[in-house]
């Protein structure tokens, strides 16, 4: 399982693209992006009245040969980006084929293996009944095949929403990093957890996954539905009537899923569990801003 | 009492068990996990609950069952068999032939009414006395009868017979006897008749009576009536002109005189005073000028109690040549055949792509076979058409013999003067008849198509000994006459009224009198007057006159009793056994519950459902 999740197209993939920050993040160490920390970077940034003291080498002398000031010349300091991937565990995300987790895994190991290639860190965990951290950002980095493992390792299933997970990872990780959320939202309570994540303070981005088989139910006639998260049934007769109501109450709870993520100022993908990785990446995510 | 064509059938109820055996593993519903109910749980509504679909499972199983049951039935061919009592029912049949328009006289207080006026108001007496629950019948006519009513008695039934129109023909009693046992063989049960007539009937009633096994009463409305009238009319040429003979009947019993007039074509040739003595005398009228074709008119003046037969009628036509094509090489044989007055005959070396029926009433081949779908009236020897009902197969040879059967074209043939022969043995189909054989072998045939006769003789005139027999001139008349009938001289077209013949004028034929019935068949009418008088005819650029005569029962109205006991008849009410099928109910509701069934199943799709993936899967 640990050496299926990602092939040789994949790793390509990881090479190619690059995360994408709208926003300048605090870091804790130099990385590829924008810090909102002025030092010693060699990016220009911004201009301030010569105090003794200063490097007369930061003095920009064409500005003083044309308004007689002495300016000192400020510049960015490139800081590192800290991604954090939090993977829906419920027991929704083991259904579909592929699984939805599994497709979730794949997607938190191609973006952690883009943070890691852009000298950025990451870090992974699994929400669902709480905040369960995986892979934790640290000064060390893990090779990429051993990321892969671990993440392949995740378990999924089991009862509960990551609605309460939020407020721990807010907690700990608020305004501090970039986080992407993998979920299937499907739990009465999306709202809360999408709220929660807005509420964190971090550049986020939700990556709704669904099944074809969510989408569109290849059902027919007499069934006993079995949920997957609580094992609660559901008896029901699926006729025509039934299927076509279903399909528009899953089309406006999709509608209304993105313009929440939206108003909140969530980034927002829909992936399909069957898609291929290069069309997630190449088409969904850098339509969403998330990776370019 | 229900009855079963094909009990078996049942045994498809054995297919209940499968169907329960179904209905209690469709009970355990199918688990079907899913990702999230949630969703489901928001919409399912009346679809969802054990209890509701419980129910639905026991009403499908309910049409389940319905449906194999009804199967069963209809595939056991249910009928019904009921009883019914029926009634001995009275045929009434009003003689409506032309003695009944005859007036008898009126007896004091009674108005004069013709013997017919006579027959329908006691006919409709009779009905009116009836028990109202009594099958009644009506009929009249004389040479063809109609059935005016059926059903049972009383006021319509009554009516019915103002219907009854007077007519002037012969009641022919073995046509009326087909009609009246069709009619009692359709409505079942015991019939007696009533016969109202003067005794013209030209059976004496003998044939009406044996219709009803005996159970017929005839009631007499004829009475004794002095009459007298004309009838027998012909003419011929004379030195200075011409001359009618007609033969005059006297039934007063005394000498009178009537005034009489012959016309021609409607301008008076004679008109004298004829001294009838009683009974029947053959009389004469010369005229000035030559007897010509036309129509011929001889009347008596004044009128007594029955008026038809006190004019008669004689159409002279000039006899048609017969128009005879001679296809092939010449045949000394038949050339002969056909050199004589009366015949135009033409020769062909082959035979053309098409040709006009009406242009030839004859064509002969010897040895020339003629082209595929040729409709004409055709006679070949020594070869058969490709198209014919009948196949040349092997090779027969020997003295010939006549073939029984009755054929019209065997009638005076005498093959006992040792003709022989040889030719193809034929085969026949259906709607064939063999005239002439050698051995077994049938070597001579003639069959009908499409209006048109065909004969095929195998033997080849000019190989064999058939034209020299004594019986060739003798078959190629009656081949002349059963191509062309009513070529039997000038007063071909005089007829009596009823009488049906046939004439070959070719397919234009037509007479244009609805009471003149002409029914062209290929190149022969079928003609019928249902009046007296002269009509006119035209065919193929000609034209010509037909008249119609009183048949000769009706020349003399003296009415005759036909009255005689009725036979001894059960006619007690009879049980009609019926039979009512109705596999068809069954099927229609097994229809209507399998599409019930189907909609339980899969319900109606509301409407404006929309089908295939959505507008997210296209971003």
């Amino acid at each position: 399982m640990e050496a299926a999740l990602l092939d040789s197209g994949d790793y390509e993939l990881i090479k190619s693209l690059s995360l994408r920050a709208k926003r300048r993040v605090a870091g804790f160490s130099s990385g590829e992006q924008r810090s909102p920390a002025l030092g010693g970077g060699i990016e220009f940034a911004d201009y301030r009245e010569y105090l003794p003291g200063d490097d007369v080498r930061r003095i920009d002398w064409p500005v003083f040969l044309r308004f007689r000031k002495l300016l000192v010349k400020l510049c960015a300091e490139e800081k590192e980006l800290t991604l954090m991937i939090l993977l829906d565990s419920s027991g929704s995300m083991s259904f579909g084929r592929p699984e939805k987790a599994v497709m979730a895994k794949r997607i938190a190991c191609v973006l952690a293996g883009i943070a890691a290639q852009g000298g950025n860190r990451y870090g992974i965990a699994s929400v669902g009944d709480g905040l369960r951290e995986i892979l934790r950002p640290g000064l060390s980095r893990l090779p990429l095949s051993s990321m892969v493992r671990e993440v392949a390792r995740l378990p999924s299933g089991g009862a509960g929403s990551p609605a309460g997970a939020m407020r721990r990872f807010a907690a700990r990780y608020g305004r501090r990093c970039m986080a992407v959320f993998v979920s299937d939202l499907l739990y009465p309570d999306w709202q809360l957890a999408v709220g929660g994540l807005a509420a964190s303070g971090c550049e986020a981005h939700v990556l709704h996954v669904l099944s074809p088989e969510e989408i569109d139910p290849p059902l027919r006639g007499e069934l006993t539905l079995v949920d997957m998260e609580d094992d609660s049934e559901i008896p029901l007769h699926a006729d025509s009537g039934l299927l076509s109501r279903y399909r528009a109450e899953m089309d406006s709870l999709m509608s209304e899923q993105r313009a929440a993520c939206a108003s909140l100022g969530l980034g927002y993908s829909l992936v399909r569990c069957d898609a291929s990785l290069d069309r997630v990446f190449r088409q969904d995510l850098t339509k969403g801003g998330l990776v370019c | 009492m229900l009855t079963f064509a094909h009990p078996w059938a049942f045994s498809l109820l054995a297919l209940l068990l499968p169907v329960a055996i179904l209905y209690f593993l469709r009970m355990r519903f199918k688990r079907q996990p899913v990702g999230s109910a949630f969703i489901w749980r928001r919409i399912a509504g009346k679809n969802s609950g054990g209890n509701r679909l419980k129910y639905r499972s026991l009403l499908l199983l309910f049409l389940q069952i319905a449906a194999v049951c009804l199967a069963a039935l209809s595939a056991a061919g249910p009928s019904w068999e009921s009883r019914r009592l029926l009634k001995p029912g009275v045929a009434f049949i009003i003689d409506a032939s032309a003695s009944m328009s005859a007036l008898d006289a009126a007896t004091d207080g009674e108005r004069a009414e013709s013997r017919f006026e006579r027959a329908k108001r006691l006919a409709a007496e009779e009905i009116r006395a009836l028990p109202p629950d009594t099958p009644v019948m009506v009929f009249s006519g004389s040479f063809a009868l109609k059935r005016l009513w059926s059903g049972l008695a009383g006021s319509r039934a009554a009516k019915a017979v103002e219907d009854a129109r007077q007519e002037q023909g012969a009641f022919l009693e073995d046509e009326a006897s087909l009609t009246l046992q069709s009619s009692m063989t359709e409505r079942q049960g015991s019939w007696r008749a009533v016969v109202f007539t003067d005794g013209g009937m030209d059976l004496e009633g003998r044939r009406i009576a044996s219709a009803f096994e005996s159970a017929a009463e005839f009631r007499d409305v004829g009475q004794a009536l002095a009459d007298s009238g004309v009838a027998g009319l012909s003419v011929a040429a004379t030195l200075s002109g011409g001359t009618a003979t007609f033969t005059l009947r006297n039934g007063t019993g005394m000498a009178i005189t009537r005034g009489a007039t012959l016309a021609l074509d409607g301008r008076e040739l004679a008109s004298f005073e004829a001294s009838i003595p009683p009974g029947e005398t053959r009389s004469s009228v010369s005229f000035a000028q030559a007897p010509g074709y036309g129509a011929y008119e001889l009347s008596l003046a004044g009128e007594d109690g029955y008026a038809l037969n006190d004019s008669c009628y004689l159409a002279l036509n000039p006899v048609r040549e017969l128009a005879v094509l001679s296809v092939g090489q010449p045949n000394p044989y038949l050339a002969a055949a056909l050199a004589y007055q009366g015949i135009r005959a033409a020769s062909m070396a082959y035979f053309p792509d098409s040709l006009d029926p009406d242009d030839w009433d004859i064509v002969i081949s010897n040895g020339t076979p003629p082209p595929e779908g040729l409709e004409c009236n055709l006679a070949l020897f020594g070869t058969v058409a490709p198209d014919a009902p009948v196949r040349a197969s092997g090779n027969v040879s020997g003295y010939l013999d006549p073939s029984e059967g009755g054929h019209p074209l065997g009638r005076f043939l005498r093959w006992d003067d040792g003709a022989t022969g040889s030719g193809a043995a034929l085969e026949t189909g259906p709607g064939v008849e063999e005239i002439a054989r050698i051995g077994d072998a049938a070597v001579m045939a003639a069959w009908e198509k499409d209006g048109f006769r065909y004969f095929t003789c195998s033997l080849d005139l000019g190989a064999t000994e058939l034209g020299l027999s004594q019986a060739f001139p003798v078959l190629m008349r009656n081949l002349m006459q059963w191509f062309v009938p009513g070529q039997e001289g000038e007063s071909a077209y005089t007829l009596r009224v009823g009488e049906g013949v046939w004439r070959s004028e070719g397919s234009s034929f037509a007479v244009d009198d609805e009471r003149v019935e002409a029914t062209v068949n290929g190149t022969r009418a079928f003609v019928r007057a249902s009046s007296l008088g002269v009509f006119a005819w035209t065919a193929r650029g000609r034209q010509g006159s037909l008249a119609a005569n009183l048949p000769f029962g009706e020349l003399d109205p003296a009415p005759r009793s036909l009255e005689r006991p009725a036979g001894e008849q059960d006619l007690s009410a009879v049980i009609i056994p019926g039979t009512q099928e109705f596999a068809r109910l069954p099927v229609l509701l097994l229809l209507a519950a399998l599409a019930l069934e189907w909609i339980i199943w899969n319900g109606l799709p509301p409407p404006g459902a929309k089908k295939g993936w959505r507008r997210e899967d296209a971003r």
